[in-house]
């Protein structure tokens, strides 16, 4: 299997090669263009862990219910693309095994069916101002495909970094993390119109996208029509 | 301050590094990653009437968000559009700017709002100014690539994709032509530039975006 | 008729330089700035019926504008309402495009309604604009635009397909083994025969889905 991140300008997607064996998963709905001889299988869990139960933790995470898997039928080499949904960069992590990553609510793409996705459910802090934060966490050896709203800055933290949540991509477990407001006060933050960073400490990898998908979601919502209910 | 532009063209954002004490204002929201230990104010630049002003009429943010740190630090903003972000240094001179297009400024950079003019009202966009003057560093956001051109004579732009100009232009809102054009081209209310100086516009427009999408929307 | 695309390939914009003469078909909406000199005429353009189908069938406007230069050169300069990139493409003959990627083309080329085929799939909008005649087209894409040349089969989501030459045989179908009770089904064009497919990386849908949490909410009336 190899992988091509295909990028002119400001749009990332990714062509996974596959030849006859490899399995690929990717969120449902992200292949966008397929060689003929590509089978889908839609799943509600990705592999091991999960089940319906996994399944709706992941509908509550803001990701698709369901995984589509990707293999060749033929015994022929075959191709499928993956595009996410808002414009920006893809890029591949390869996990060794010695660190798990996680990943935040929209930023999984997909990844080798040897890699173990599960989510993790963050409390209810970020509620408080309507800012969910989820996190799906991958772990194992394999690549994972991740896609960032604008660009990706990848920072290793060796000591604090506060990131607005809407930022984070993804990062390495080994890092440690707490939420709050970004300074001072709630009344501050609220003011000013921050709301929930994120504080990171220790040694490790994060990736951050340029831009924050709730600011650009607000900016454009406000033009669009009201939905019902 | 020392300042760093980013991602240009298509994901622009503005990276600020502090001196201890120092102090940088930003659209509130834009804030995007920081050293720990910033000090987040929220600031009614220009005092309440030109705040209120702004937030009626600018569609800006009522409040400005202040940082600073006592040791120093640096500070990430991006605006929520992806596309380009520009600097301008402003040493005594005037820009003009759109509403959505502010981003951040230093210290020294006075912020008022402009109407521009009752018949902006109708156009449902962002017809209304910031006038920015002073001593600073300003930061514009724009939605897309920004292309600068400089006009002579005159120039018909489409008010969503005006970012910025200088005060030497003068313009008029108005529609497309007779009425029949005005209504049925979809074109929505223009800028008529006239006289010579330059001009920032912007290669997209929310509205368009939203127009754009509205077929594919769920119920 | 000079033409340029600028600012490519992110948030690509198309200009074009008009003497006197020169016609321009384009979007409504799409005019982003010109010279003073350039004048609009709108128009159903083929008539009121083909304006409707137009709109009703694929979503593109019932009125297109035409603009022109008067009195000397003019430049005017287009915008899509989508992130992304312009093509243009010289036509003798026909090209098929998904619906809402026509941006602008010169007076010799005629867009039609087309319904996509494939019984079931109507109340999908699963239309295509016809496009034939001679001269200029200009089509714009969410995103970046992949050019897929097919010589056998190939799977693209129907979201994705931006235009695609006539003599290749198309197919509707949906994604095998989905759960169609659970959500809404993916449905894949089919392309079989020798030509050129022009692919999009992003998709429509996916973000209007997106979008959704984001709109304000209607206000519920008491009955």
């Amino acid at each position: 299997m190899r992988i091509d991140i295909l990028s002119k300008g400001a749009f990332g997607s990714a062509l996974v090669h596959l030849d006859p064996g490899d399995e690929f998963v990717s969120e449902s709905g992200a292949m966008y263009r397929a060689s003929s001889n590509v089978d889908i299988d839609v799943t509600t869990k990705s592999r091991g862990k999960g089940g319906i139960l996994g399944g709706l933790k992941r509908l509550i995470a803001a990701e698709n219910f369901f995984f589509s898997t990707y293999r060749v039928t033929d015994g022929a080499a075959g191709e499928v693309g993956l595009a996410p949904t808002l414009q920006g960069e893809v890029r591949s992590i390869e996990l060794d095994g010695s660190a798990a990553w996680y990943c935040s609510g929209g930023s999984y793409l997909g990844s080798d069916s040897t890699l173990e996705v599960e989510t993790k459910f963050q409390g209810l802090k970020g509620l408080f101002t309507g800012e969910s934060i989820f996190f799906l966490r991958v772990g194992g050896s394999g690549t994972l495909l991740v896609n960032a709203f604008g660009a990706v800055h990848p920072i290793d933290v060796d000591g604090e970094l506060t990131v607005d949540t809407g930022h984070v991509v993804a990062f390495e477990d080994r890092l440690e993390y707490s939420i709050s407001k970004a300074g001072g006060s709630w009344l501050r933050s609220f003011l000013g119109g921050e709301g929930v960073v994120m504080n990171f400490r220790g040694r490790g990898r994060i990736f951050v996208q340029s831009h924050n998908p709730n600011e650009f979601g607000k900016a454009l919502g406000q033009n669009l029509p009201p939905r019902e209910g | 301050m020392k300042f760093e532009l980013q991602g240009n063209p298509d994901y622009g954002q503005v990276l600020v590094q502090l001196d201890p004490g120092e102090k940088v204002y930003s659209e509130s929201g834009a804030m995007s990653r920081m050293d720990t230990g910033m000090e987040l104010r929220a600031r009614l630049m220009g005092g309440m009437t030109r705040a209120m002003a702004r937030k009626f009429l600018g569609g800006e943010s009522f409040f400005l968000a202040e940082y600073q740190s006592s040791g120093g630090g640096e500070i990430a903003f991006s605006p929520a559009l992806p596309g380009t972000v520009l600097h301008h240094r402003l040493d005594g001179g005037t820009v003009l700017m759109t509403g959505g297009c502010f981003l951040a400024c230093s210290e020294g950079v006075d912020l008022r709002t402009r109407f521009g003019g009752l018949r902006s009202f109708f156009s449902g966009e962002g017809a209304f100014l910031i006038k920015a003057e002073g001593r600073g560093d300003l930061f514009l956001n724009a939605y897309g690539a920004v292309i600068e051109q400089q006009v002579q004579g005159g120039l018909t732009v489409d008010t969503g994709h005006v970012v910025a100009w200088e005060p030497s232009l003068e313009y008029s809102i108005g529609g497309m032509g007779g009425l029949k054009s005005t209504l049925l081209s979809g074109e929505g209310l223009v800028m008529k530039f006239r006289g010579e100086g330059r001009i920032w516009l912007q290669s997209r427009t929310l509205g368009n975006t939203a127009g754009w999408l509205v077929p594919y929307l769920l119920r | 008729m000079d033409y340029e695309i600028v600012a490519r390939p992110s948030y690509s914009m198309l200009r074009v330089d008009l003497t006197p003469g020169d016609k321009l078909v384009t979007e409504s909406k799409a005019m982003a700035w010109m010279d003073t000199n350039v004048r609009a005429q709108t128009s159903t353009r083929g008539g009121v019926l083909s304006g409707l189908k137009r709109k009703l069938l694929t979503g593109e406007s019932f009125f297109q504008n035409t603009y022109e230069a008067e009195g000397g050169p003019g430049s005017i300069t287009l915008a899509p309402g989508s992130a992304g990139d312009v093509v243009a493409m010289p036509l003798d003959g026909e090209l098929y495009l998904e619906k809402g990627a026509f941006l602008a083309s010169t007076e010799g080329v005629k867009c039609d309604a087309k319904f996509g085929g494939l019984r079931g799939f109507f109340n999908e909008g699963l239309f295509v604009l016809r496009c034939s005649g001679s001269g200029t087209l200009f089509f714009n894409a969410y995103g970046e635009i992949q050019e897929v040349d097919v010589d056998g089969q190939y799977t693209v989501d129907n979201g994705y397909a931006v235009a695609w030459e006539p003599h290749l045989d198309y197919r509707l179908t949906k994604a095998r083994k989905i759960r169609s009770f659970l959500f809404s089904d993916q449905i894949l064009l089919r392309f079989s025969g020798r030509g050129k497919v022009w692919v999009q990386s992003r998709s429509a849908a996916p973000l209007a889905n997106w979008i959704h949490q984001f709109r304000p909410v209607k206000v519920q009336s008491d009955d």
